[in-house]
């Protein structure tokens, strides 16, 4: 798969617009995927459409015919397959940058791509942005994009976070199944986080956790020494950067590991993502996991 | 008292300095950037050694230019050690040491020698290890004592051994002597050590010697406060006038010339003459502040022979400057030939012959001959022949009389009547070609003689006084001076009066005019007699005076006898300056006997040169020749010796010290000035190094530290 100039993230994240993007991002990457929207069968009315050639003829509303003498086609919202959400951590770790787009934008762009890409898909599209709170929540509903686009936009890393106390806080918002997805540079023991996805999932959501990192998170290039400031608190370390960038990579890949390890033992997904990678890269490998999780559905 | 000392401690306000790097790295590490960081999760793990330890490293890198900077500082400081540690620390790396010490007589004043041999033994003493030192004594030259050398106990045997001489001090053999030792030498320190009582006397300026680099030059002064000094500098004999019988020199008056060194006046001292052993006088006198006064004794008749003098002047502080040794002995007659016509009128050379006898230095005894009567043989021993009024004689007696002149005799020709026409002939003439022309009869008045050259030493005693214009002359020759004769006297007309014309060692002086009281009245004017005195002197030569021998002075022993009458068979007739030494028999050896009895061999095959080393009367006699008889030899102290003056001490470092920092140093007798023992100890030397050092591990270590942190 080819990626575009035009999806790369730092190019994407000037664009205000997150609709503009996410419709760039999305659009795309589906007619670059040449597949159709895989849509459902459900008794639930919600809207009428002109039909269009390639509709299902069994479809058309016929008494709607009838009266306006036009092809319509009824849509159901059971065909959406569920509810998609996004949980965004905004803490103020996330502003970090180095590159062109900090891991808020480019989470932001990530779950504007994800929710419009669900929209597309007729599925129920909700947000939650949280630190170690929840900072604003929208509930999934079919209509709610919008809504869930412009929460996005607004969204600030400003504080301190907590990922484990805003999942369990968020747990009740998310009664009904559904597919939440996680953004968060998941900087939260193992343990901690699984009980608080866990609480997340008591309704049997299906979860994938996307964990976002800055290249020099990853990479931890620095030379000179200095006076490293935890930016989600008051403390200093002074660092050797040679000196310590093994033993932090190590950390860091233990902690990468770990995370994939514990989190696809407890059935949810785990997908790392690096703020320099194009994000049709990201909205493939999360495609790829619908796919399964479509198969998964199939076959339950 | 024991610790650390520093010549200019208020450097060590530099310590301050320290603070300048302190500060610089408090800044450095206020400068580390601080990084935003989402967050120290995993830093957090990273174990803080590796922070920790280059903090630590750090903290060497700033005690070591902490330490840089302190050493430095200590270094321009200029550190010694006191006490025993000092001492240990001076004698570090091996030195060598000349000792240069001064045995002039003036160190024989009070304790002067004490205190110097103390010095010098104290040097001797503060070898250690590998040093060496070489023992110089210095009076006028040097004597170095030994090979450079640790062995103290020889080094204080030789020392013990010296003693004051009668030399007088000079600076110059002796630091010669040092440097040839310090340039010889392989040791890391030189060190020169003067000691001496410093004499200005001794400085004649600033001598060609340069210590080596990095010579240590310490002076060790012993002379106390100048102690008042005076001294017989010397004695000069003024020969009475005799009567006419001839007895002219045999009576002498002597001058004692006394010195007083002392700025203050010295009253009541004695004086007294000896000679050949007898009192004969004795003179009390003042004697004015730094200045020299004449002591006139009465006239003596000296016996026949030479006599030995002896001037004393009542002991002082320095007694061997108070004693002046002379040799005097009765005048010589000098042997004059006066020749004139046959048959001439006794006016014709009355006059002549009567002034020279009147001649007492020298005397001369006057033979006269007529051109008939004249021999060659008469010739011999002939100091001065004067042609009266004839023309010079022919055959052998002319040859004679040219060889005369050739060796050193003199020929003073009068013109008269008599005298030849036109040129001179024979063989004198072949030495002096005189052209004589006619003779110019002035009538009337005459003329007077219009024109002398008083700078020339004919004319020298005239020169204040004496009127040649009133004398008049009515006749003279015309004389035309041959090539390289010289018109010393000119008539008022202009024709030359007195023409002096060298002729080989001698010399032909011509008179245009007779001296008979016809032609002129020269005689009876006053200027007569001094006139011809000094014609016959200077045409005779003057017998050269025996010089005054100093101790330390080289003297040709041939030459001094003959100038006190001892005439080698073949030395020629009227021997002057120099004839002596050139002879054969002066090739003879000598005997040199001091006065103390020592005797001194002088060899044949070289000039016999006795360098006296003691002061009173030596007898010096050839051992081969026809006159082997004794003869005095007076030899003295230098009495410039006797001036106590002190000299400047930083002229003295300045012109031979190796270098010009070391100026400002004087050294006490007794152990040593701050200045002296950090110069010996040079501790600044070893802080300095020791900087280096650090200044380079530092710059290795920070460097390591830079490319590590890069």
């Amino acid at each position: 798969m080819s990626v575009s100039p035009l999806l790369d993230p730092a190019v994407l994240a000037r664009i205000g617009d997150l609709e503009l993007v996410a419709r760039t991002v999305v659009d795309g990457f589906v007619a670059g995927l040449h597949r159709s929207p895989n849509l459902g069968v459900s008794t639930d009315f919600a809207e009428h459409r002109a039909y269009a050639p390639g509709d299902d003829v069994r479809r058309v509303d016929w008494k709607l015919y009838a009266r306006t003498d036009r092809y319509y086609v009824k849509e159901f919202e059971a065909e959406t397959n569920a509810s998609v959400s996004v949980l965004l951590d905004v803490s103020r770790s996330m502003s970090y940058r180095t590159g062109g787009v900090s891991k808020l934008d480019y989470a932001r762009v990530l779950a504007a791509c994800l929710l419009y890409f669900s929209q597309r898909q007729r599925d129920r599209v909700g947000l939650t942005t949280f630190d170690a709170h929840v900072v604003e929540h929208v509930p999934a509903a079919v209509r709610h994009l919008p809504l869930a686009l412009h929460a996005l936009g607004r969204a600030v890393a400003r504080r301190e976070g907590d990922v484990p106390a805003a999942l369990q806080e968020i747990a009740p918002s998310y009664r009904r199944r559904g597919i939440l997805v996680l953004v968060s540079d998941l900087y939260v023991e193992p343990d901690a986080l699984l009980r608080g996805l866990e609480a997340v999932r008591g309704a049997g959501s299906e979860i994938v956790v996307m964990h976002v990192l800055d290249p020099a998170e990853l990479d931890f290039p620095f030379e000179a020494p200095a006076s490293f400031k935890d930016m989600e608190g008051d403390d200093a370390l002074p660092v050797l950067p040679p000196a310590a960038r093994e033993r932090y990579r190590a950390l860091l890949d233990g902690h990468v590991r770990t995370l994939r390890r514990r989190v696809g033992e407890a059935g949810m997904d785990y997908v790392l993502l690096d703020t320099r990678r194009p994000l049709d890269e990201a909205l493939f490998e999360y495609l790829a996991l619908r796919e399964r999780l479509a198969n998964l559905g199939t076959r339950a | 008292m024991n610790g650390l000392g520093f010549l200019a401690p208020a450097l060590l306000a530099g310590l301050a300095a320290i603070l300048v790097p302190i500060v610089l790295h408090l800044l450095q590490r206020e400068r580390h950037d601080v990084l935003e960081f989402p967050s120290l999760m995993f830093l957090r793990q990273i174990p803080q050694e590796t922070t920790k330890r280059r903090r630590l490293r750090h903290w060497l890198l700033l005690a070591a230019r902490c330490l840089l900077l302190a050493l430095l500082v200590a270094a321009f400081a200029r550190p010694f050690l006191r006490g025993r540690a000092g001492a240990a620390v001076a004698s570090r790396g091996a030195r060598e040491v000349v000792v240069l010490l001064d045995r002039s007589y003036s160190m024989g004043l009070g304790d002067r020698w004490a205190r110097a041999q103390s010095a010098a033994r104290a040097v001797i003493d503060g070898l250690d290890g590998d040093d060496r030192a070489t023992l110089v004594l210095f009076d006028h030259g040097a004597q170095t004592l030994n090979e450079p050398s640790d062995d103290q106990d020889a080094l204080r045997e030789l020392l013990a051994r010296a003693t004051p001489g009668a030399g007088a001090t000079r600076y110059g053999p002796a630091l010669r002597a040092a440097q040839g030792v310090l340039e010889e030498s392989d040791r890391a320190r030189r060190e020169v050590v003067v000691v001496s009582d410093f004499q200005q006397a001794g400085w004649d300026g600033v001598p060609d010697v340069r210590l080596p680099p990095g010579t240590e030059l310490r002076r060790v002064d012993v002379a106390a406060a100048p102690a008042p000094n005076a001294a017989v500098v010397g004695v000069d004999v003024a020969r009475a006038p005799g009567d006419l019988t001839g007895a002219a020199g045999d009576t002498v008056i002597l001058t004692a010339r006394v010195r007083n060194f002392a700025p203050e006046p010295l009253t009541g001292r004695t004086v007294t003459l000896e000679l050949n052993g007898r009192t004969l006088q004795t003179r009390a006198v003042d004697l004015p502040a730094a200045g020299v006064t004449p002591v006139v004794f009465d006239a003596v008749a000296l016996p026949p022979g030479e006599s030995r003098g002896t001037v004393r002047l009542a002991a002082d502080a320095l007694p061997p400057d108070d004693v002046h040794h002379f040799v005097v002995g009765r005048a010589q007659l000098r042997r004059v030939v006066l020749v004139e016509p046959a048959g001439a009128p006794e006016a014709t050379s009355l006059y002549l012959r009567r002034a020279l006898a009147l001649a007492h230095d020298p005397a001369y005894a006057v033979v006269a001959r007529t051109t008939r009567s004249l021999r060659a043989a008469d010739l011999d021993d002939a100091a001065l022949v004067v042609l009266n009024d004839v023309p010079p004689p022919d055959g052998d007696v002319g040859r004679r009389l040219a060889a005369l002149v050739r060796g050193g005799g003199g020929v003073l020709a009068v013109l008269g009547d008599r005298s030849a026409d036109a040129r001179w002939s024979g063989p004198l003439a072949e030495l002096a070609p005189i052209d004589l022309g006619r003779v110019r009869d002035r009538r009337g008045a005459g003329t007077a003689v219009g024109y002398v050259d008083r700078t020339h030493p004919v004319f020298a005693p005239f020169r204040d006084a004496g009127d040649f214009a009133a004398v008049r002359v009515f006749r003279s020759r015309d004389v035309e001076p041959p090539p390289g004769g010289t018109v010393l006297a000119r008539y008022g007309d202009g024709p030359a009066a007195l023409v002096d014309i060298p002729a080989g060692k001698g010399r032909v002086l011509v008179w245009s005019s007779a001296m008979d009281n016809r032609w002129s009245d020269l005689p009876v004017q006053p200027v007569f007699l001094p006139l011809v005195h000094e014609l016959a002197r200077h045409a005779a030569g003057r017998p050269p005076a025996a010089p005054a021998v100093h101790v330390g002075d080289r003297v040709d022993v041939a030459r001094y006898a003959a100038l006190h009458g001892l005439v080698l068979p073949d030395a020629g007739t009227a021997a002057p300056e120099g004839a002596v030494t050139g002879t054969g028999a002066a090739r003879a050896a000598w005997l040199a006997i001091a006065p103390s009895g020592r005797r001194v061999r002088l060899e044949a095959d070289a000039p016999p040169v006795l360098e006296p080393d003691e002061a009173g009367f030596w007898q010096v006699r050839a051992l081969s020749g026809d006159d082997t008889r004794p003869r005095p030899l007076a030899v003295n102290v230098d009495p410039a010796e006797g001036d106590l003056a002190p000299l400047d001490p930083a002229a003295f470092t300045v012109a031979v010290g190796p270098a010009p920092q070391h100026a400002a140093d004087t050294v006490a007798v007794a152990g040593g000035t701050a200045v002296e023992r950090e110069r010996r100890q040079s501790l600044w030397w070893y802080l300095l190094a020791a900087a280096l050092l650090l200044l380079g591990v530092e710059a290795a270590y920070a460097n390591r530290l830079s490319v590590r942190t890069r």
